[in-house]
């Protein structure tokens, strides 16, 4: 296993630049996830990393070799693609074991460590057959095996879970967590799936426009998101963001949005903030129903109920914006009702308006 | 809505057979049949068995054609398709990935080229290279090499070569567009997992790519072989099947008997013979696609 150190790396096509200088440091044994929508680099840079595509500046290190010139197959990594890219001519066992083959290692060799990474991935009994023979699950993990088998340095995986169905997501989301766990691999993930990312990862780093908004721990960033993007990107439903002018007068303060409508605030944060423009962020599940006149109350409309079983999506509008909350009771409320909602105590986030940035807590 | 009868279906296929049976079976029916009598291509045909198959097995000439047919099968077969595998994975791999689609474009059009020449044109052309007083010689002569001068398709020794040399260059194009169409639709990302298993550009061309071009592999070969057990224009152009037979080919065996002695019923045996080759040819090629399958 191995670390590897992204430092201020960058790509262009042509003068069309796609990463702007990402640094990120990936401890051996790590599990990072990159995660951000599509377009954002995070594929490009697992391909840089891969060696699949060229460096066009800054410096990638595997240990402490620097790797920017080092050709794909002199790196010592094993990558799983979003297709599987599995030899179609070849048997699952001589899949699995084509790098020992092409390395030149003893058939013997070759046969036990392919039959040890089979056990592991319960592909024993499926050995003989062709990719096109194996469900999407099974093949998903004969392309892990193919990477095992090699005990390569790091572990790249490009989305390989997009083309399984939501069942099967979950299992295998549990399947790799555990595989990380028992060989305590060096791995990085690109997914687009911010579950995936909090699930999964040791730690995330968030991308979008090519930039790195955002690297830490799931819950850290979650709690804390470093910018409006951030906010609304991990999370589902995604955070409520109202922007509004904080009034704060003899300790009570309140948001007053463009359309009049209002928040009262019970935070002693805001009185830094007194006469300014920012935007207020509220996870949904943070917002509670209660009487009119609690502190942290506002009024919303209701424009759609999502029961989900265990929880309710209610979105609402309140001063010309959308607001969700999640609510653990299972609400009797039709579109166009009003009801009286509540911030719980200390779960407001400030950004500044302009920005996006977050100014606190 | 009423579903169409099926027998309702077969109205549309009758254009079609009714022009398969008038220019493909009547024809192949007539020329068998033609095969068993001696016939002078005018008046009455005399039937006279198996009588024109018996003088086949014994003309050394059908024999000598039937050989060279085995020439022609490496030299527009084997070789082009061979080479034609190799380039198409070198201008896909190499070219277009160093100096962009536009360029692999252009070469892929230039080795193309002589497919869409008229055979003619193409023949005088090589005629003139290969004359005594040619490009090719004339060539040799500037560099010093009097002594590798000839004449080139007037040499018994010689002209069989050169034809193979010509029949490269006519087909090559043919194999090396189909298979760049092929590795179009090869997901790259096999190329990149076998980069990253270790393999060098040979070990992707040999365990990725001939792998994966096996249904183009099997179309090339077929169509090349076929294409090569039937030959007749290119050689009819440069020798004519000379000098001294050392180029002939079944196909100007069988127009020689049609059109210069008259023998139609002997060169219907001769085309007969070859069609049979073809069919056992095609044949095979068919079961081994369908096995590998």
């Amino acid at each position: 296993m191995a670390s590897v150190s992204i430092t201020s790396l960058r790509k262009f096509y042509g003068t069309h630049s796609v990463l702007h200088g990402v640094d990120v440091e990936i401890a051996d044994g790590e599990f990072v996830i990159l995660v951000g929508p599509s377009g954002c680099g995070k594929s490009t840079l697992l391909r840089m990393i891969a060696g699949l595509e060229t460096i066009s500046g800054g410096t990638l290190m595997i240990d402490d070799r620097i790797v920017n010139n080092v050709a794909a197959k002199e790196r010592d990594i094993a990558m799983v693609f979003q297709t599987y890219a599995l030899y179609p001519h070849m048997s699952v066992a001589e899949n699995m074991g084509f790098s020992l083959k092409l390395a030149k290692c003893p058939k013997t060799e070759i046969d036990e460590r392919v039959r040890q990474a089979a056990d592991i991935l319960a592909l024993t009994a499926l050995l003989e057959r062709k990719p096109a023979q194996l469900s999407g699950g099974q093949r998903q993990r004969v392309a892990m095996g193919r990477a095992m088998v090699r005990n390569p340095k790091v572990f790249l995986f490009d989305e390989p879970l997009s083309n399984l169905d939501a069942k099967l997501r979950v299992q295998m989301r549990t399947e790799i967590k555990e595989l990380h766990r028992r060989l305590g691999s060096t791995i990085v993930y690109v997914t687009h799936d911010q579950i995936e990312a909090m699930t999964m990862a040791d730690r995330i780093v968030v991308m979008q426009g090519g930039y790195a908004q955002q690297i830490g721990r799931p819950l850290d960033i979650y709690d804390a998101p470093a910018n409006t993007f951030v906010a609304t990107f991990i999370g589902s439903p995604a955070m409520n963001l109202i922007t509004g002018k904080i009034e704060y007068t003899d300790a009570s303060g309140r948001l007053l949005c463009a359309d009049g409508a209002s928040i009262s605030l019970d935070d002693p944060a805001i009185a830094a903030f007194a006469g300014e423009t920012v935007t207020l962020g509220v996870r949904p599940e943070h917002l509670q129903l209660c009487a009119p006149g609690d502190l942290n109350a506002f009024t919303a409309e209701v424009t759609a109920v999502e029961p989900t079983g265990a929880e309710t999506f209610v979105v609402m509008k309140h001063g010309g914006q959308e607001v969700t909350a999640v609510l653990r009771d299972r609400l009797a409320v039709e579109p166009g009702a009003h009801l009286e909602l509540s911030i719980a105590k200390g779960k407001l986030h400030f950004f500044d308006a302009k920005t996006g940035l977050r100014l606190a807590p | 809505m009423e579903a169409a009868k099926p027998s309702s279906y077969l109205l549309y296929i009758l254009p079609s057979a009714i022009g398969f049976v008038g220019i493909i079976i009547i024809p192949f029916i007539l020329n068998i049949a033609a095969s068993f009598t001696q016939w002078r291509g005018v008046g009455i045909p005399k039937f006279i068995g198996l009588a024109n198959y018996a003088r086949l097995l014994k003309d050394e000439l059908v024999w000598e054609g039937f050989y060279h047919s085995l020439i022609f099968i490496l030299s527009m077969a084997v070789i082009p398709t061979i080479l034609g595998l190799i380039l198409a994975a070198l201008l896909f791999d190499y070219v277009a990935a160093r100096f962009g689609k536009t360029t692999a474009s252009f070469f892929r059009a230039g080795f193309y080229l002589p497919q869409i020449l008229p055979l003619a044109v193409a023949g005088v052309l090589w005629g003139w290279i290969f004359s005594p007083i040619g490009v090719l010689n004339t060539t040799l002569k500037a560099w010093g090499l009097d002594f590798l001068a000839r004449n080139w398709l007037g040499d018994p020794g010689t002209a069989m070569l050169c034809v193979m040399f010509v029949m490269v260059w006519l087909q090559l194009g043919y194999s090396l567009v189909i298979f760049m169409s092929g590795l179009a639709r090869v997901d790259p990302a096999l190329y990149e997992a076998a980069e990253l298993d270790g393999a060098t550009w040979f070990e992707r061309f040999r365990y990725i790519t001939v792998h994966m071009l096996k249904p183009e592999l099997f179309v090339v070969g077929l169509t090349t072989t076929i294409a090569a057990l039937n030959v007749f224009a290119p050689v009819f152009v440069l020798t004519k099947g000379g000098p001294n037979n050392a180029t002939t080919v079944p196909s100007l065996l069988a127009y020689y008997h049609f059109f210069t002695t008259n023998r139609v019923g002997y060169g219907a045996t001769i085309t007969t013979m070859q069609t049979a080759l073809t069919m056992l040819l095609a044949y095979v090629f068919v079961r081994l696609q369908s096995r590998d399958q």
